[in-house]
């Protein structure tokens, strides 16, 4: 089950993002919502979908 | 700013979209009355003049991904039905870690089979058991058709091949506990 879920942007070149999920890094495609390295967001399908602020992410990163 | 794939069908993607509309109204994102009067033109069949795309933020974003996957350039009826219909949990599940308002009971899409209609709506069964949902969006239902419901609101007629679909599905995510809702009985999800 495909779900989104959330990471850090480590790299950016173009429309892709590399993203960091806990150590585990997946190339994701960010041409729907433009990403900066260290941006918090939610991958969904292989897409950028959300992007969060640095204290939210870490909120539910943290499961608070 | 979330670049979206324009959406085709208006009509279709907010019969599933504003049954869910109450949440963002309680939550301050959607006034009232911009939804009473959405919903009035749904039923009227009136022109669908409204700022979809960024009132309805999920759905128009997962729409968009799952167009993209399917090689479309617009948001149409089979990228609203494999949303609404097969996708939907996907999305609840992400925005239940940012938003805990969401009741995933409520929020889930579900098919149902009309037992009977009178004024005060129609009583399906569904794979949560039988329930009585609103026919606004609806004309002509009969005893025996298979509908999808949405936040109790039925949406439109599906055929039986699609609710045996979602029906697997859900006894499928059962079995697996990917299900999220917390009242769910596998006995009656078979008995529609």
């Amino acid at each position: 089950m495909c779900m989104a879920l959330l990471g850090r942007v480590s790299e950016v070149d173009g429309d892709s993002a590399v993203i960091d999920f806990g150590g585990v890094t997946k190339s994701a495609d960010a041409r729907f919502l433009p990403v900066k390295k260290d941006d918090y967001v939610y991958v969904f399908d292989g897409f950028v979908i959300e992007k969060l602020t640095k204290k939210d992410a870490k909120k539910i990163l943290k499961g608070e | 700013m979330f670049k979206t794939l324009p959406i085709k069908d208006r009509e279709m993607f907010l019969k599933y979209a504003i049954p869910c509309g109450d949440v963002l109204v309680d939550r301050g994102e959607l006034k009232q009355r911009l939804l009473d009067k959405m919903k009035g033109s749904v039923i009227d069949q009136k022109e669908l003049n409204y700022d979809i795309e960024n009132t309805f933020k999920v759905a128009t974003r997962m729409c968009t991904i799952l167009g993209t996957n399917m090689g479309k350039s617009d948001i149409d009826e089979e990228v609203i039905r494999k949303y609404f219909l097969h996708e939907h949990e996907k999305a609840i599940q992400w925005r239940m870690q940012i938003k805990p308002d969401v009741i995933p009971e409520k929020c889930m899409v579900y098919p149902g089979r009309v037992v009977n209609t009178n004024s005060k709506g129609v009583t399906l069964n569904t794979p949560l058991g039988r329930v009585v949902a609103k026919d606004e969006f609806i004309d002509r239902l009969r005893t025996g058709d298979w509908v999808s419901m949405h936040y109790s609101q039925i949406a439109e007629k599906i055929p039986k091949k699609e609710a045996d679909s979602m029906v697997n599905e859900f006894k499928e995510r059962l079995e697996k506990k990917y299900i999220i809702t917390g009242n769910n009985k596998i006995g009656d999800a078979v008995e529609i």
